[in-house]
Parts: C-alpha cells; sequence; structure tokens
C-alpha cells in the first residue's frame, strides 16, 4: 500500500492502539495489497477513552467488558458485584490497554 | 486472553466465592440491616446491584430450601452451577492437558453476542434488577 495512505490511516486511528504497536502496524500496512485498502478504512474501533468512561460509571455491573466484547468476563463482574468492586476497580487501569488490544485483534483479521 | 490466563482467574473466582460462602455460613443473619455487604454498588448508592441476594440465594439452595434462594436472587442458581462445575472441569483439563473449558468459554461468548441471544437475556437481568430493588434486597 502507498505510504501516504498508511500514514493517513495511522494518523486517524493511532489513538485506538498502543503506541509499541504502531510501527508493526505501519510495516505491516506498506506491505499491504491495496484492494485491502477499502476494508481497512471501513474499520471500526473501539475508543479507549469511551471505555474508561464507562468503567468508571457502570464497571460494577461489566458493562465494560461488554462494551468491548469480553462478553464473559463482563458476566463474571455483573454476578460478583464488580468483584466485590476490586475487580471493577481494577478494570478502572486494565481496561483503555484492553480495549486497544481488542481493536488490534480487529485490525490483525484484516492484516493476515 | 490466553487458556492458563483464564483458568487462573476461573480457579481465584471459585476460590474467593468458596471462602466468601463458608465465611458467610458462620455470620450471615438473614436480615438486610445487620449483614455486612460487600457490595460496594450497594454501599455507595443505597440501591442493591443486579447480583444482591445471591449470597442469600446460595446459603438458602444449599440448606435445601430452592424456593427461598429464587426468592433471595435466581442468580444464585447460576452461581450454584458454575461452582459445581468449573473446579471439576479446570482440574480435569489440567489432568488430561485438555483446553476444552476455554473452547467452551469462547463458545458461549461468541453465542452471547448474537442480537437474538443477547437481547431477551439483557431483558430478564434487568427485569430481575427492578424486582431485586423492589424487595429491597
Amino acid at each position: 500500500m502507498e505510504a501516504n495512505k498508511v500514514d493517513m490511516f495511522i494518523l486517524a486511528n493511532g489513538k485506538f492502539f498502543e503506541s509499541h504497536q504502531l510501527q508493526m502496524i505501519r510495516e505491516r500496512l506498506l506491505s499491504l495489497d491495496d484492494s485491502k485498502w477499502a476494508v481497512i478504512q471501513t474499520l471500526q474501533f473501539k475508543d479507549p477513552t469511551t471505555s474508561i468512561i464507562v468503567s468508571i460509571l457502570a464497571g460494577s455491573l461489566g458493562i465494560d467488558r461488554f462494551m468491548i466484547g469480553d462478553t464473559g468476563l463482563g458476566i463474571g463482574k455483573l454476578l460478583t458485584c464488580g468483584g466485590l468492586g476490586i475487580w471493577a476497580l481494577v478494570d478502572w487501569f486494565l481496561i483503555m490497554d484492553a480495549t486497544r488490544e481488542k481493536n488490534l485483534a480487529k485490525l490483525q483479521t484484516m492484516l493476515y | 486472553m490466553g487458556r492458563n490466563q483464564l483458568y487462573i482467574l476461573l480457579a481465584l473466582l471459585s476460590a474467593a466465592a468458596l471462602g466468601w460462602l463458608g465465611y458467610s455460613f458462620a455470620f450471615t443473619t438473614f436480615s438486610t440491616a445487620n449483614d455486612f455487604s460487600p457490595c460496594l454498588f450497594k454501599s455507595t448508592t443505597g440501591l442493591p446491584c443486579p447480583a444482591c441476594g445471591s449470597t442469600r440465594s446460595l446459603m438458602t439452595l444449599l440448606q435445601g430450601h430452592w424456593q427461598e434462594a429464587l426468592f433471595w436472587n435466581p442468580l444464585g442458581f447460576l452461581l450454584f452451577a458454575f461452582l459445581l462445575i468449573v473446579p471439576i472441569w479446570i482440574l480435569r483439563d489440567l489432568f488430561v492437558r485438555s483446553d476444552s473449558l476455554f473452547r467452551f468459554y469462547t463458545l458461549t461468548e461468541k453465542t452471547l453476542q448474537k442480537r437474538v441471544v443477547s437481547i431477551p437475556l439483557i431483558a430478564l437481568l434487568v427485569a430481575n434488577w427492578i424486582w431485586n430493588i423492589v424487595k429491597n434486597n
């Protein structure tokens, strides 16, 4: 893929991924076939900022985990009152990176 | 999340649940006013969360009073099944070096993410929560 297209993608979507992964994403995209560009451009990513807000407001009900697609963990939090509050608290610190990882996993289904 | 991470998490959850259950058998008086509530949601908002009452539900279920268990919180039955099955399943998987529980977990997750499954379940949970608030669990 052309470098300017890749840079455009990184510029628009960089905040959805962990910074140390951006270099790898860039290289993968550069070596990717041009026909995939349309699909990759339409991918919707979850915003880490949204998930931390949801986590703070409704984390003890597991809504944050449901939102990023960790349904099993969401049920776990829901049925234990947010892990007696402890799990909900720990997730305030984990949820942003978890969201970024989910985004990478989503992009990777397109990359390989 | 990988297989080992999931198994560690589930084992910790089961152990914590069994420990809490043991503690509750020693100290719970079945009166909302006297009992210590570990639920942060309840202590901050004053309202019960969707899972409040499941300890009392599990305890009454273990004593054989299933109608009473249904009254405290129907989710107790789900937790009872979880506590009965999951620890044994983990041990089995560890001994025969299988990942059947992990595959079952991933499959369940996929099923639950379908709209036809998730929407009725969410409706049920919300109804249960409203009931929980009304009976002041």
